[in-house]
């Protein structure tokens, strides 16, 4: 059961009329102009026990993701193909707001948004994951853990993952008489064949203001927001609206082409970390 | 000279000890233990030759509400006999008005229709309505605290319109006019410049459970 | 988890241990403050490869308000693994092992935290192990200390924890996860040592009287070692002055 968000923000009226005036003047309270990213540093390998890891910083937000690969059955359907599984923690270190608990919808949401930006493009090849098609196969579980939460955990944790992606490195493991696979963990062999790198850039919508990369304070006074998933050729490779307003087939369409500018910033950093780590 | 009066400007961490009762009184920021005073926060010694009293100063001061100091609160409901409102921080009167910061949680308060005005309060509506921004004085020493908004300083620095969602801000110790469409509503209102307590500063504590 | 390693010696015939420590030797240490933009307070502390989050807010009102008590503070602490912490990927679901340790924790603050300062309040403390390699209660503890300072909580004194341990027969200091495996015992420890009090005291394994007391020994200069370090770390967090 989904229920209209009940902690109401208290102050956001009064915020929201200095924000809108500034807007205005196409600026934000902390210098950027609309379309810009907040400061974007990525580190990876933070987490050595993890097949791969990464710390996404934007701005105040702090995401860590960390890639844990094992050995496990296909699934059904697709028997040829790894098992890429993402799952997003709100630990309550990162807010006031944050309670300890299993995920709640926002929780799952951003897993799954995550999820399929990676899925549908291709971003991770699968079917190289399958160690004997149809009985073994690696079992990826990218866990997103939010540290630090001033708004914007789509685009934070969408990075942390990629770059945590790439990072990794599948373990080396052995084939048993048995059948049986012996994975030896200390000692790390290829890395994984990522297709795309993909990244979203989250666009909020304040009157009839269209701003990337929102803080908290500026999600809070939002009316909606659009996750929009690109990858390095600036194709769409997902979306999604979120947040309880509407917003006009143009403004999604404006909102598209911002993604696609503001995607630059993104790829930038995270291939300048890629190629450092 | 004393040992301890040069430890004065000294920095200090929980447990350092600070002094010895034969010879001072524990101040704020310090705690006895067994006869020996220390430090409870990280801070700086300040010595009191004269009161003989050692304190520390913390770096950060944690901030609770606290009886008969001034309040900045949210209202969250209304009802016939009461006005409810979430405590976000201090405020200073005086010399003039100031926001002095958060407190470390959003505390819960109210304002008992008695404690609202000088004036007979006929209609509790007349007086606040949910959303206002208001400065109340405490007027009790635990929570859910008691407030006050007797007194031309305290009342509604803050309204949303009721008509058009737009900004009120005091007209009058009466009432409040919006910025946006003009129209005006009863409050009981507070005669400090809404532009004395600057609320875009507010670090995180936006919301109410 | 008692795997026991056939064969593996921990002791080298130096005296030395498997990564080249002596028995008494600390792994290395790094401790950082405020690390985090939201929380009150907030720490982040290392040994090893051991890595635990810290952070403090409050005093606050709880959720629930029949948790709270009338004539003091309530801790709350959560001790929680996060799911890459691990070789093998832990569940995020709070286990057995977690609840357990999450009052363990609490126990070693609750005697230095000054929570009679903040009736009908709620202090929560949240320490995320983000990697673990042995000692991650007492690393919980140390890291915990250094955010509750952090936030300003009164406190009697600085707290910090360390894990003894008994490998092939020797008493050592801070073991990590391959000696807690394959060792003989695990003291797990945290003092406050201004004002000399031992707040966490666990001991998995078997030792003897003399044992016992040359672990709690070791345990406890260490510990002295890692409230300085916490002080100082402490005191170089601070560049500007109250304005009060």
């Amino acid at each position: 059961m989904s229920t209209t968000p009940y902690k109401l923000p208290i102050v956001p009226m009064i915020k929201k009329q200095s924000y809108l005036s500034l807007y205005r003047k196409g600026a934000r309270i902390d210098g950027r102009d609309l379309e810009t990213p907040r400061n974007v540093r990525i580190e990876t390998g933070v987490i050595e026990k993890a097949e791969g890891s990464a710390i996404a910083r934007l701005g105040n937000t702090q995401v860590i993701a960390g890639v844990k690969i094992d050995v496990g059955s296909p699934f059904r359907d697709t028997p040829d193909q790894g098992v890429l599984t993402v799952h997003a923690e709100f630990v309550p270190l990162a807010s006031p707001l944050f309670e300890p608990g299993p995920p709640d919808e926002n929780a799952v949401e951003l897993a799954r948004v995550v999820d399929r930006s990676l899925r549908e493009v291709g971003a991770v090849d699968l079917s190289s994951l399958a160690i004997r098609p149809g009985e073994k196969v690696w079992m990826l579980w990218v866990d997103l853990y939010i540290l630090d939460h001033d708004g914007n955990l789509f685009d934070a944790s969408m990075l942390a993952a990629m770059a945590a992606l790439l990072d990794a490195r599948l373990p080396e493991y052995e084939e048993l008489e048995s059948g049986e696979i012996m994975v030896d963990k200390s000692r790390k062999g290829e890395p994984l064949k990522i297709d795309h790198r993909v990244v979203t850039v989250t666009i909020a919508k304040v009157d009839e203001y269209l701003i990337v990369d929102p803080t908290l304070d500026e999600e809070t006074i939002a009316d909606a927001k659009i996750v929009v998933a690109v990858d390095e050729e600036k194709r769409i490779v997902g979306a999604q609206k979120t947040g309880g307003s509407g917003m006009t087939r143009e403004e999604i369409l404006k909102a598209v082409d911002i993604a696609g500018k503001a995607s630059e910033v993104y790829f930038k950093a995270l291939n300048e970390a890629i190629s450092k780590g | 000279m004393s040992m301890l009066s040069r430890l004065t400007g000294k920095r200090v961490e929980p447990g350092d000890v600070v002094g010895v009762i034969e010879e001072y009184q524990p101040g704020p920021g310090t705690y006895v233990d067994d006869g020996v005073i220390r430090a409870s926060v990280m801070g700086v010694v300040v010595v009191n030759e004269s009161s003989r009293v050692v304190e520390v100063r913390p770096h950060k001061s944690l901030r609770t509400p606290r009886r008969c100091t001034s309040a900045l609160g949210v209202v969250t409901s209304v009802r016939h006999d009461l006005v409810v409102a979430s405590l976000i921080g201090e405020v200073s009167l005086k010399p003039h008005p100031r926001f002095m910061g958060e407190y470390s949680g959003i505390f819960d308060g109210a304002i008992p229709i008695q404690l609202i005005s000088e004036e007979y309060v006929k209609d509790i509506y007349e007086y606040y309505r949910v959303g206002d921004i208001v400065v109340a004085k405490i007027v009790s020493s635990s929570n859910p605290y008691t407030l006050s908004t007797k007194g031309p300083q305290y009342g509604v620095i803050y309204g949303l319109c009721s008509k058009c969602g737009g900004l009120l801000v005091s007209e009058s110790n009466k009432t409040v006019k919006c910025q946006s469409c003009g129209s005006v509503e009863p409050r009981k209102a507070s005669i400090i410049q809404p532009t004395r307590l600057p609320l875009s500063r507010l670090r995180y504590s936006i919301w109410r459970r | 988890m008692t795997v026991k390693h056939a064969g593996l010696r921990l002791i080298d015939e130096k005296g030395l241990r498997h990564d080249g420590r002596r028995p008494d030797e600390l792994r290395p240490v790094a401790m950082r403050v405020g690390v985090l933009s939201n929380a009150d307070g907030s720490a982040l502390f290392e040994i090893g490869k051991t890595k635990v989050l810290a952070a403090v807010y409050g005093p606050r009102e709880p959720p629930q308000r029949h948790t709270m008590l009338p004539d003091r503070a309530v801790l709350r602490v959560r001790y929680h693994m996060a799911p890459f912490s691990t070789m093998d990927r832990k569940s995020p679901a709070p286990s057995r092992r977690e609840i357990e340790l999450s009052k363990v924790i609490r126990e070693a603050l609750e005697p230095v935290v000054i929570a009679e300062l903040y009736p009908r309040t709620a202090i929560d403390v949240f320490v995320e192990v983000l990697q673990a390699d042995g000692g991650t209660r007492t690393a919980g503890v140390t890291a915990a200390s250094l955010a509750l300072a952090d936030a300003g909580i009164p406190m009697k004194g600085l707290v910090a924890g360390v894990a003894v341990g008994k490998v092939d027969g020797v008493i050592v200091l801070d073991v990590d996860e391959l000696e807690d495996s394959a060792g003989e015992a695990d003291l797990p420890i945290a003092a406050a040592p201004d004002i000399g009090l031992i707040t966490l005291f666990q001991l998995n394994g078997v030792l003897s009287r003399q044992e016992l007391e040359e672990a709690v020994e070791m345990g406890l200069s260490a510990i002295r070692r890692l409230v300085d370090m916490e002080k100082e770390t402490l005191r170089s967090s601070v560049t500007v002055m109250p304005g009060e």
